[in-house]
């Protein structure tokens, strides 16, 4: 079970920040932005507090209900995946995540770098994407993020039905589209 | 692999340090998976303690004071804890972190004492060891004798020799032997 | 050509551009500089060959957001932006229409609007973004319009347009393409892109043709 992702710039300004499952406190956006940037300071610290050389900021941190895994990327944005304790396959899903944010965020000419994410294909491939990796808990069936089954059945049925669709216009003859010429 | 522990009061003031295998790492002293961005130019002397097995000075190379380092360990683990709160619904439930080098075992007390322990990141979790740490030693060897709890209380503690009376032994002959203790 | 062009394979590259269609096995007597390298070297490949010389569609991302943002900053409002996301897409066109119809073995000349429309929503498709056009169809309601849809179109593939400018639609760029063959063929039109999704593909583009009179006229004759 996934219960959110979190993304942190490189300044330590929390970008993104996206719940999927019940179990964690709701917290105001302003503790958002807190808990981002205290998560940024420890992290750099803990790099400096290690008793043998070399060491690499806080990777995963344990609590007794959920985990907290973070990845950091050579540019300095960093991933924060919270999930519970036996959900599998952390670092594939981690690097999903990075793979999903290269695709929708970094190629999206309008996304500007460093600042928060405002990108609907991110936020609709990260949901598929923690819904193929068992991340969110089947029983809240009031989570608005599940569409589950019911997407893809209708996705099915409408392109049989639009391919035996005799070849009729989509409405924007009729729409005004630069047809006033 | 266990590198080193502390023990912090109610009062974030650093009472007890211990170091074992600190900056042992046996690994090539160049093998370094660095935070691409922590500027840290003190960083554990990059590799030149590394080389050295036998421990000389094992802070050697550290440009950080004892009490400097205990500050920012303290700080840590008392932010992460905060954090673990808040996110958990108010439940305190921190026990350990990892990064590519050590892993951080945390025990607290319900009197406020803080044990940090770390080791290799390959470890389980120690924090049941803390535990026994403190019934077993700290009770018997600090809370039960007078003379190590006044000095405790007075407020200037050297942690590096604190508890002479049995209390320091005892945890080394504890962490001794304790499977993991210089496995890597 | 291949005896003296020992000197440099810069030099091969040269001679190579005046001789292109009778140059054949070329690559085996390429100077040795490059080595075997000197094969897979982008300026020195064969322009007939395009199995294993795609372009990743990754790059391509790259250079399209560039282009957009780069466009996005000395243009006044979405219209100017999409009219010179067209221009760009022009650029492209009509250079692709070359290479087309010179990769093209028996290649005609199309008279009839549907046959270059049909050229287009296949062949040019198939060259450009690496796979068929979704459908062609023609207008009920205008005569001279016709559409060509991509249910899933490459250049707007990583692309979620804000709220604020949610008119635009990057596929002015295929349009521009669009408009550049057809211009080039001499089927003079206008041709611009709109957003008409449908369920499982938010960002289904169509093409609408806007055919000028002329041809029209010219059909209407060769009919």
């Amino acid at each position: 079970m996934i219960f959110s992702i979190y993304i942190i710039n490189k300044a330590g300004g929390l970008v993104y920040n996206k719940d999927y499952s019940e179990g964690l406190s709701k917290l105001t956006s302003n503790e958002y932005l807190v808990l981002a940037g205290t998560f940024h300071g420890v992290h750099a610290i803990t790099s400096k507090i290690s008793p043998v050389p070399g060491s690499s900021g806080i990777e995963m941190l344990e609590t007794d209900t959920f985990r907290i895994h973070c990845f950091q990327t050579l540019t300095g944005t960093k991933f924060l995946l919270v999930a519970d304790p036996q959900q599998p396959s952390i670092d594939h899903t981690m690097k999903k995540i990075y793979e999903t944010y290269s695709d929708y965020c970094v190629k999206n000419p309008f996304q500007n770098p460093e600042m928060p994410i405002r990108s609907e294909q991110f936020d609709v491939h990260l949901l598929k994407l923690v819904k193929s990796v068992g991340g969110l808990a089947l029983s809240n069936s009031n989570n608005p993020y599940i569409i589950g089954n019911t997407g893809a059945g209708s996705l099915q049925s409408q392109s049989a039905a639009s391919s035996s669709l005799p070849p009729t216009l989509p409405n924007i003859a009729s729409s005004g589209l630069g047809l006033g010429v | 692999m266990i590198y080193n522990m502390y023990i912090f009061d109610r009062h974030c003031q650093c009472i007890y340090y211990h170091d074992w295998h600190r900056g042992h790492t046996g690994k090539a002293p160049f093998d370094q998976h660095t935070d691409p961005l922590a500027s840290h130019p003190s960083g554990g002397g990059g590799g030149s303690t590394t080389t050295t097995t036998t421990m000389t000075d094992p802070r050697q190379g550290m440009n950080m004071s004892l009490e400097e380092e205990g500050k920012l360990v303290y700080g840590v683990v008392y932010s992460l804890r905060n954090l673990v709160k808040k996110l958990g619904q108010s439940h305190d439930g921190f026990i350990a972190y990892k990064t590519s080098h050590y892993k951080l075992h945390y025990y607290e007390t319900l009197t406020g004492l803080k044990f940090v322990l770390n080791s290799d990141p390959g470890v389980e979790s120690l924090q049941q060891a803390l535990r026994q740490i403190y019934t077993q030693f700290y009770v018997e060897h600090v809370v039960k004798n007078p003379l190590a709890s006044a000095t405790l209380t007075s407020g200037n503690v050297n942690p590096e020799t604190m508890g002479a009376e049995g209390f320091r032994s005892g945890v080394d002959r504890f962490v001794r032997s304790l499977t993991m203790f210089d496995t890597l | 050509m291949s005896t003296n062009a020992s000197a440099s394979s810069r030099l091969s590259v040269m001679s190579m551009a005046a001789s292109l269609p009778s140059v054949g096995g070329y690559s085996s007597s390429t100077p040795s500089i490059y080595g075997k390298r000197a094969t897979t070297n982008i300026l020195e490949r064969h322009l007939n060959k395009t199995r294993g010389t795609e372009v990743s569609v990754n790059a391509f991302a790259f250079l399209f957001s560039e282009m957009l943002q780069y466009t996005q900053k000395r243009v006044n409002g979405i219209q100017d932006l999409e009219r010179k996301l067209n221009e760009l897409g022009y650029r492209v066109g009509i250079r692709a229409l070359d290479l087309l119809v010179w990769r093209d073995k028996n290649s005609k000349r199309e008279t009839r609007v549907l046959g270059m429309l049909y050229f287009i929503h296949t062949a040019v498709w198939k060259t450009m973004f690496g796979k068929q056009a979704d459908s062609l169809e023609k207008s009920t309601e205008n005569e001279d319009e016709y559409m060509i849809s991509d249910n899933d179109p490459i250049v707007s593939k990583f692309i979620s347009v804000p709220k604020d400018v949610s008119q635009l639609n990057c596929g002015a760029f295929m349009a521009g393409i669009v408009e550049a063959i057809m211009d080039g063929c001499q089927f003079p039109s206008r041709v611009t892109a709109h957003t008409v999704p449908i369920e499982g593909y938010p960002l289904r583009t169509t093409i609408l043709i806007k055919l000028d009179k002329e041809v029209l006229d010219r059909e209407e004759q060769l009919k």
